[in-house]
């Protein structure tokens, strides 16, 4: 009866299984408000660390990444998991969003700069978990597959915000080059990083 | 459009394209099926960059946003049925079926154009406090003055937004000051050689004034105004 248990060495007890973004998403299509703080705690990370890098300033990040998700929550009936994962939607939005702002920003008060005067509100780098550190070294072993001009491009675009025009002047480079050099770095990543069609 | 239209999916897909060419391209997205093919993977590629810019977001944004989610209605989901008599209309079943699929494509890879303007209700702090109920909005002199503050006195919050002060070198600093009862307080000093920028500020109290002044690069050394005030809000 007191017999101690025979533990046989291995994989402990199967964890529950992680339910995949995309179930959650549709659960939150469905007004499951459960789910979207799930999703907002397996997301926001990678929605704000993408708004801050484009926009820099740390509360404007906030004010993109507050949108973006309200906007996930509005419009999770109109994701269609056929054209992409529910990772690659929000993303998507939130760039698009991310570039709006810095573009609307510029335009609107032409030297207006956006910044936190005291410094105080930054938040430190915390990314500790494995998976986002693998995910690091992946995405910077693949861009070093790409050339200069390919990555310089890229960046550009993506992280700086840039329009291809502006990165072509940025590199003193034809503009049609540019839009080709985005477009065939686009498909080196795309293989480097196994993305499936 | 020119032959080479294809290959502005790459730049597409990295949102560089002005707002002119976007709209092209997206029409060109609706005949192009293998532009449409290579956007979704390389939207899933470039999501792959997003994510290795991750960064813990501020603490207080969860609460933000879950607590708008569950003020905020959703979308209904979008229904792709088209009335029979409006397919009678069209005259043949071809012509609505390829509405249909247009219609389809288009609210997926439309979806970030579709909600932009019915999203401006979804607010960040600075937006939030500039369109506040009860905001007033206070200029240090009339037509486009440098200095504006939107204060909302329910949130006991204000944005201080400067524009365009008169040049200064890498020596010098703008500096802001909320000024009550008790004398200047800091509201913190910009960047040297800089005469713009937007400030939440959250503890503005009993401030009659909110003042601007010169001080050495980085802000004064003695925690109060060194010179008189070049730009000045009331606030009362
Ligand atoms: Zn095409």
């Amino acid at each position: 009866m007191n017999a101690k248990t025979l533990q046989f060495p291995g994989p402990g007890p199967a964890e529950e299984p992680e339910e995949s973004l995309d179930e959650l998403l549709s659960q939150v299509a469905r007004g499951d408000e459960e789910a979207f703080a799930q999703l907002y705690d397996r997301t926001s990370s990678a929605v704000y660390g993408l708004a801050r890098r484009v926009v820099r300033d740390p509360a404007r990040a906030e004010e993109v990444s507050q949108e973006v998700l309200l906007q996930v929550w509005r419009t999770a009936s109109r994701f269609d998991r056929s054209r992409g994962s529910a990772k690659s939607w929000i993303l998507t939005l939130t760039h698009r969003r991310a570039v709006d702002a810095v573009r609307h920003d510029q335009a609107s008060t032409d030297r207006e700069r956006r910044y936190d005067w005291t410094g105080g509100r930054d938040v430190d780098v915390v990314d500790d978990e494995v998976t986002l550190r693998m995910e690091h070294q992946q995405v910077r072993r693949c861009m070093g597959t790409l050339t200069t001009l390919q990555r310089e491009a890229v960046g550009l675009a993506y992280y700086g915000g840039h329009t291809y025009a502006e990165t072509a002047t940025l590199l003193d480079a034809n503009p049609a080059t540019i839009k080709t050099r985005m477009r065939d770095g686009l498909i080196r990543l795309r293989d480097c990083l196994g993305v499936a069609s | 459009m020119s032959p080479d239209v294809h290959t502005l999916v790459g730049a597409y897909a990295l949102d560089a394209l002005d707002e002119r060419e976007q709209a092209d391209f997206e029409q060109h997205l609706q005949s192009c099926t293998t532009c449409s093919a290579e956007l979704v993977e390389f939207q899933a590629t470039a999501a792959r960059l997003g994510e290795a810019a991750s960064m813990a977001p501020p603490a207080g944004l969860r609460e933000s946003v879950l607590a708008a989610a569950s003020r905020t209605p959703q979308q209904r989901p979008v229904v792709t049925v088209v009335p029979i008599s409006r397919w009678r209309r069209y005259g043949t079943t071809l012509v609505a079926a390829a509405a249909v699929i247009a219609a389809v494509s288009l609210g997926v890879l439309y979806v970030g154009e579709q909600n932009r303007n019915d999203e401006l209700q979804t607010q960040g702090p600075v937006s939030r406090v500039k369109n506040a109920p009860d905001v007033e909005v206070l200029a240090s002199g009339p037509g486009k003055a440098p200095v504006r503050v939107y204060y909302s006195r329910s949130l006991d919050q204000a944005v201080v937004m400067v524009d365009d002060l008169p040049t200064i070198d890498k020596k010098h600093s703008y500096e802001m000051w909320a000024i009550d009862a008790e004398g200047p307080k800091s509201l913190g000093a910009m960047p040297e050689a800089t005469e713009s920028g937007t400030k939440l500020v959250s503890d503005l109290g009993q401030a009659t004034q909110v003042a601007v002044t010169m001080e050495p690069a980085g802000g004064s050394p003695t925690g109060k105004p060194t010179g008189p005030p070049v730009e000045a809000v009331d606030l009362t």
